[in-house]
């Protein structure tokens, strides 16, 4: 169990304080009055400091601040921002988190689904999670209203509310009584197997049946695969060369692979299976039309961003040249 | 990427261009004796490298009873390379990922490649790594841990704070709770690193958690203490303070300041608790009277039992054991003969008391050895057993039992008490196969 105070730390304090100071830190920790610290170490963060860190949201509402969202704004924010990677019904787009659908009263079923609606037991928890890391590429960038409107708009999209919901602080902590897994959990009760140690004739050689095998399944990756699998393709060098003959752009082979890093960190994932009508790399139909458009059009817009498209494909760590390296880079893929 | 073979073009380049510089700076009669003298080297370099590159192909020049050709010259100087690097020959010691598994590189898992680990250190290069949102880069001297909530001192500490603290050093394993995870419905994974590789055991160094609770006063009713990182995920766990005395705030790994991927410039480490809780890039410290009840805690990391109920809370890792030597990516060379096999256990609630071994698909065990002198708490610890083929097909395992008693359960146990959508905690003992080529398989017994 954790005791306070520390015999040791009380040695430590003896060396830098007086033991008449030492005395009274003892007799200060025992009675948890506000007093010196014991090593004096750091500074008392002001209320102001505190308060730009601390925000994290508990089940009983602490935490949650002031502002409200509806429908209509949780609707807006959730397809421009969410639907690239969770998809516009929640049903998630390639390995991304599925947010609606499954069942409550099928969690006991083979793969079922766990998503806010049938697995997570508190709305708080949402408010929580969009505040702290969402959007995946823009964390920190929604207002309050902005996140307790997408906080209702993901438990409507789970059919928890109607489309007449006005999200606030109330809200949120009310909706924690209606999760439908609110009371799907149990305490740790491990230990829950209970092999011994046999150590002779523990079975019959008869009873020794395979079941199953991984060399059948053939999904593990090879090495000399492992850059090229997933993600786009990360050309090896001299590849490129005769990949910038045809095109309107001509990188060196250190730009093309420097492109195809930062293409496969911050751009595949949406490029390379069409997420939300992103134009795929093996697509030159759909690409076609773009290309004639020009290059300054095709730059500006993966800069600024386009449709479906945030700035910068979401990551606005990029620089404007890294973006437009990129764009010559999947123009000379798709090209080519 | 291509697998990097050892060729000798690089060395010529380097060494050709210092060379010709340095003729250069002679006089004439000098710089041809010095050129020819220097060509020669280059010559038997060339040989070398050659029969390196043809896959370490022995070369009956390098064999007794002739003089090795790197016998032969000057090796290079001191601070070659200023961080040092392993051999090329061993460049197949690495860390893996599998691309199917998850939406993108910045919230994935790397693997550390525990097969080739040859004792209860895992070198930082190649500890595996996961991310929920990218290695968050940190200016160490814009860094702050904030600790409030129940306290009676809030504290900010800086880094030149932190390292000024009482500290301690401990060897703990740090083993992710889904290491396993795709191999609950039947063997996946054809290679070790890929079904047990989410696993390190490092010398962690830092300050011990009670020493910073001491000093914020935790008030009566602080009984669960939230742990957050200043990553882009902000990943937040809630850590009961009964764990407290256990914890470090580490700024160190295996002597040297912590690496970016594992949380520079401090992390937390919850020994024996699952690798989730252990935040990195730990900024903030609350202390509360109930559990925040976060994402990383209710969401995930959450146990689903054949009835539909979902365990929480299953913060230990329960004891575990896998043999290292030979596995799927470690086959059994040269036919039949002596074998060491040789292997990890690791248990979360304490240190590792036995290790059973059979040879024979579980008809029989032998107790294995450990190494007495690293039998730590909460570590991996080594285990050997020798060995000797005869070259038939055969069936190895390995059975951990840690201080409390328990004993690693087969995953048939496993299914049974928790059915197959449980994803963490699979401990379950795993089975190799080995064939009559000496190769080995990934596969699970009934």
């Amino acid at each position: 169990m954790y005791n306070l105070p520390k015999p040791s730390i009380v040695i430590t304090a003896l060396s830098l304080i007086s033991s008449a100071a030492v005395l009274f830190c003892l007799s200060a920790s025992s009675t948890h009055a506000e007093e010196a610290p014991l090593i004096g170490l750091g500074t008392t963060p002001s209320a102001e400091e505190i308060a730009g860190w601390d925000t994290d949201i508990r089940p009983d509402g602490h935490g949650l601040p002031d502002g409200e969202g509806d429908f209509s704004l949780g609707e807006t924010i959730y397809d421009e921002k969410c639907s690239v990677c969770h998809g516009i019904f929640g049903e998630g787009e390639a390995r991304w988190p599925k947010l609606a659908g499954g069942d409550v009263s099928e969690l006991h079923i083979e793969r079922s689904e766990k998503t806010i609606g049938s697995y997570w037991p508190y709305a708080t928890t949402i408010f929580d999670y969009i505040n702290r890391a969402m959007p995946f590429h823009q964390p920190h960038s929604l207002s309050n209203d902005e996140i307790y409107a997408l906080t209702g708009y993901l438990l409507y999209l789970n059919d928890l509310v109607d489309d007449d919901y006005v999200a606030n602080r109330d809200f949120v902590i009310a909706m924690n009584d209606e999760m439908p897994n609110r009371d799907g959990f149990i305490p740790d009760d491990r230990p829950d197997t209970n092999n011994t140690r046999c150590m002779t004739d523990c079975i019959q050689p008869h009873e020794i049946v395979v079941q199953s095998e991984a060399a059948v399944l053939k999904v593990t990756p090879e090495d000399g695969q492992e850059t090229n699998v997933g993600n786009a393709d990360l050309p090896l060098a001299g590849e490129s060369a005769e990949s910038s003959n045809a095109s309107l752009v001509s990188l060196s082979d250190e730009d093309m692979t420097k492109a195809a890093m930062i293409y496969n960190n911050s751009c595949g994932v949406c490029h390379n299976n069409g997420v939300a009508g992103a134009p795929k790399l093996d697509d030159l139909a759909v690409w076609q039309p773009r290309i004639e458009k020009g290059l300054d059009m095709l730059h500006n817009n993966a800069i600024n961003g386009v449709n479906a498209m945030p700035p910068k494909g979401g990551n606005t760590s990029l620089s404007d040249e890294d973006v437009m390296l990129v764009v010559d880079y999947m123009i000379t893929k798709v090209t080519n | 990427m291509k697998k990097k073979t050892p060729v000798f073009v690089p060395l010529e380049k380097a060494t050709f261009d210092r060379v010709i510089k340095e003729a250069d700076q002679l006089p004439a009669s000098d710089r041809r004796s010095f050129l020819k003298k220097a060509s020669a080297l280059a010559a038997g370099g060339a040989v070398a490298g050659l029969s390196a590159a043809k896959g370490l192909a022995q070369n009956p020049d390098n064999l007794p009873p002739n003089i090795p050709s790197w016998t032969k010259q000057l090796g290079s100087g001191v601070v070659t390379t200023e961080y040092g690097l392993p051999s090329e020959y061993e460049s197949g010691m690495i860390r893996r990922y599998v691309p199917w598994l998850t939406g993108s590189r910045e919230e994935s898992v790397s693997f550390t490649p525990i097969t080739d680990l040859q004792g209860i250190i895992t070198p930082n290069g190649v500890c595996f790594e996961r991310h929920h949102a990218g290695i968050t880069q940190i200016v160490p001297s814009d860094h702050r841990l904030m600790i409030h909530g129940l306290v009676e001192r809030p504290l900010l500490l800086s880094m030149d704070d932190i390292v000024r603290l009482p500290s301690r050093s401990q060897i703990n394993f740090l083993e992710c709770a889904a290491n396993g995870g795709m191999e609950w419905r039947g063997a996946q994974m054809e290679r070790a690193q890929f079904s047990h590789g989410m696993i390190m055991n490092c010398e962690w160094t830092g300050v011990p958690l009670s020493v910073l609770l001491d000093e914020a006063g935790v008030k009566s009713d602080g009984k669960w203490i939230l742990v957050e990182g200043a990553d882009a995920a902000g990943l937040t766990r809630t850590i009961p303070i009964e764990k407290a005395d256990e914890c470090l705030v580490a700024w160190a790994q295996n002597g040297e300041m912590l690496r970016p991927e594992q949380g520079y410039p401090i992390r937390i480490c919850i020994p024996g608790f699952e690798g989730n809780m252990w935040i990195k890039w730990l900024r903030r410290i609350e202390v509360g009277d109930m559990p925040w009840q976060h994402r990383e805690e209710t969401s995930k990391y959450t146990d689903l039992m054949p009835d539909g109920k979902a365990r929480f809370f299953t913060w230990v890792m329960d004891a575990k054991s896998i043999i290292t030597t030979p596995a799927p990516e470690k086959p059994l060379k040269g036919g039949p003969g002596f074998r060491e096999i040789r292997g990890f256990a690791w248990s979360g609630r304490g240190k590792i008391k036995a290790v059973d071994v059979s040879t024979d698909g579980g008809i029989s065990w032998q107790t294995a050895r450990l190494d007495a002198q690293q039998v730590f708490d909460k570590s991996m610890t080594r285990f050997t057993l020798p060995w000797r083929w005869d070259g038939s097909p055969t069936y190895l395992m390995s059975r951990a039992i840690d201080e409390t008693g328990f004993v690693q359960p087969t995953i048939a146990q496993l299914r049974e008490a928790r059915g197959t959508n449980s994803i963490y905690h699979n401990n379950s003992i795993q089975t190799w196969e080995i064939k009559e080529n000496g190769e080995v398989f990934n596969v699970q017994l009934a």
